[in-house]
């Protein structure tokens, strides 16, 4: 095997993964796809359903296993999930009978590290995300953008150096995806975590993306690699900036270019994906 | 302590009333006072005075039916034999030491087989829950015991257990046993794979996943189970009674019945039925509270 380079947090080469459907047809679901992610990036797969960008972040996260080829963290090779990395998921997945504190200090909980340090942890967290007044709500009570506040919260409770989040804002209307992206972005720049970010929301990768991966469909390629270097200070120049519309024009341009040659399939694009995560 | 800052704001209040009206803060915050606290306790006796009203209606309808009994052709339409609530509660009162000892009794059979059933119920369910094999290879013996109607071998039951408390825990135990089962098994899979995924990349153990997710996931499913299974473990246990007998001493409820209704004593047959029924309604009171304690969230 390769020593994987210097600065590489994660890496896949030639990975092909392979699904079976509910009828247990085998499906191609991602085919020889390579990429390494480097310390500090915020690496974003973006494409439409079905394009297998979930499986891949799954497989980096070792939620799942490749079929064949290797998929390595901190250059050993992925045979499951670990401590260094967390997920976030499309919905915040906090358990209902915890309260928003317990739900956040529940990896502290499951690794059994104890001690007062994660209850201190937790608050410090919960007053950075503005939720230190829900605490001892329950997610009921909590709005949508207000959960996945938590459900980050959670995932940066041990401090992990990889950051995996599954269309974390996708369920959320735009207002508060924007106010979130914007927390995201001051979070990354603050803590310099490693974040693999899947979203179908154009918009959503340039504002986040250090790399826009844009990702083919049946089977899941990739396509393009977007570096996105914008010289600014703040989240606010960023996105008023003139690289940032260039390349959000870019990437509609790339995207329009795959869904116009790969259309009409359509057997119900967002079922089909479901059963290829699944 | 409070004073000098609720007068601070009376002040303000009185001086400047346009201002006070125009935002609705001291209403809204008066409002809440009303309010805090309260809603789940005025719900709460909205469903008791709600459903205390078609009981209340039926016992003054049976008062008034036992007291004046109908004439002519109606008289047929209410059955003479019915005990007024006089002769009721003389006897439930009159009857206390030996009614006390078959309430006891009967209670104890119950306890004893649910407590059987519900340990059964989650050695078994729990695996057939989580394995797909060993769901598949004792679903059909299941399937087929479930059909067994064992109310019907009580005598057989009896021989086998004795005539005394043995034979009657049986008979609880058996009855109670599959619908806790079932619910078992139904909370077992009652999973979200969002959830399992969380647990999986936080790196949680088989036994932290079933603690921490899958047992809570479960508990609306099994207490639906023990509702119906405690139910079922107080029949069990009156139907060993009224088949098996007493064995010694003065017998359970069902042996109570059996006396009286053999004695054609009708309020003393009754008594001991109404006795039953608010066993049976206590008992399952108990288990919904209980549920509620223990699942007090509602789903996102």
């Amino acid at each position: 095997m390769t020593v994987t380079s210097v600065g590489n947090v994660l890496s896949a080469r030639n990975v092909v993964k392979i699904f079976a459907r509910e009828d247990g047809t085998p499906t191609l679901a991602l085919a020889d796809v390579s990429l390494e992610v480097s310390m500090g990036e915020v690496l974003v797969l973006v494409g439409a359903s079905g394009c297998g960008k979930t499986t891949f972040l799954r497989l980096f996260a070792g939620l799942e296993l490749p079929t064949a080829g290797e998929v390595q963290r901190f250059g050993r090779t992925v045979t499951g999930p670990a401590a260094e990395a967390a997920l976030v998921f499309q919905s915040s997945v906090l358990l209902p009978w915890r309260t928003i504190r317990e739900n956040v200090m529940l990896p502290a909980e499951i690794q059994r590290r104890k001690g007062s340090e994660w209850r201190d942890r937790a608050t410090e967290l919960l007053e950075m995300t503005g939720l230190a007044a829900f605490a001892d709500a329950y997610p009921r009570e909590l709005s949508g953008g207000m959960r996945q506040r938590a459900s980050i919260c959670r995932a940066l409770l041990l401090d992990p150096p990889i950051l995996f989040m599954d269309e974390p804002f996708g369920a959320l209307d735009a207002i508060t995806r924007a106010t979130l992206n914007r927390e995201l972005y001051a979070t990354w720049r603050h803590t310099g975590k490693t974040i693999v970010f899947v979203t179908h929301d154009i918009t959503e990768a340039v504002r986040l993306g250090s790399r826009v991966v844009v990702m083919t469909p049946r089977p899941g390629r990739i396509a393009h690699i977007n570096e996105i270097v914008i010289d600014a200070e703040s989240y606010d120049e960023r996105i008023e900036s003139q690289q940032y519309v260039d390349l959000l024009r870019e990437l509609e341009h790339q995207v329009h270019v795959i869904t116009s040659t790969t259309e009409r399939d359509d057997g119900s694009p967002a079922a089909a994906d479901a059963d290829l995560v699944r | 302590m409070s004073e000098p800052p609720l007068k601070t704001l009376e002040v303000e209040a009185a001086t400047s009333p346009a201002v006070e009206a125009a935002d609705g803060t001291r209403q809204l915050e008066e409002l809440k006072r009303l309010v805090a606290g309260r809603r789940w306790y005025y719900a709460l006796w909205a469903r008791i005075m709600l459903g205390a009203i078609p009981l209340v209606a039926l016992t003054l309808l049976w008062l008034i039916v036992s007291a004046h009994p109908p004439h002519g052709a109606l008289q047929y339409a209410a059955p003479r034999i019915q005990p007024t609530l006089t002769d009721l509660k003389n006897d439930i009162v009159g009857q206390s030491p030996i009614v006390r000892s078959a309430i006891l009794l009967t209670l104890e059979e119950t306890a004893i087989g649910l407590v059987i059933a519900i340990t059964a119920g989650f050695l078994l369910g729990v695996p057939m829950g989580l394995v797909r094999l060993v769901d598949a290879s004792l679903y059909p013996i299941i399937v087929v015991l479930q059909a067994v109607p064992f109310v019907a071998i009580t005598p057989l039951l009896a021989l086998v257990f004795g005539f005394g408390i043995g034979s009657k825990v049986a008979l609880a135990a058996v009855l109670s046993f599959f619908p806790i089962l079932l619910n078992v098994i139904v909370g077992m899979k009652r999973i979200r794979l969002d959830e399992i995924d969380l647990l999986r990349s936080l790196g949680a153990s088989r036994a932290q996943t079933f603690l921490k997710l899958r047992l809570p996931r479960a508990f609306g499913s099994i207490f639906a189970g023990l509702q119906v299974g405690i139910l079922f473990a107080l029949l069990g246990a009156v139907i060993g009674e009224i088949v098996g007998g007493a064995g010694e001493g003065n017998g359970g409820l069902g042996v109570q019945l059996t006396i009286r209704t053999q004695g054609l004593d009708i309020p003393g047959a009754f008594s001991v039925l109404i006795i039953i029924s608010v066993m049976a309604a206590s008992l399952t009171l108990l288990v919904a509270a209980m549920s509620r304690l223990l699942t007090n969230w509602k789903e996102l």
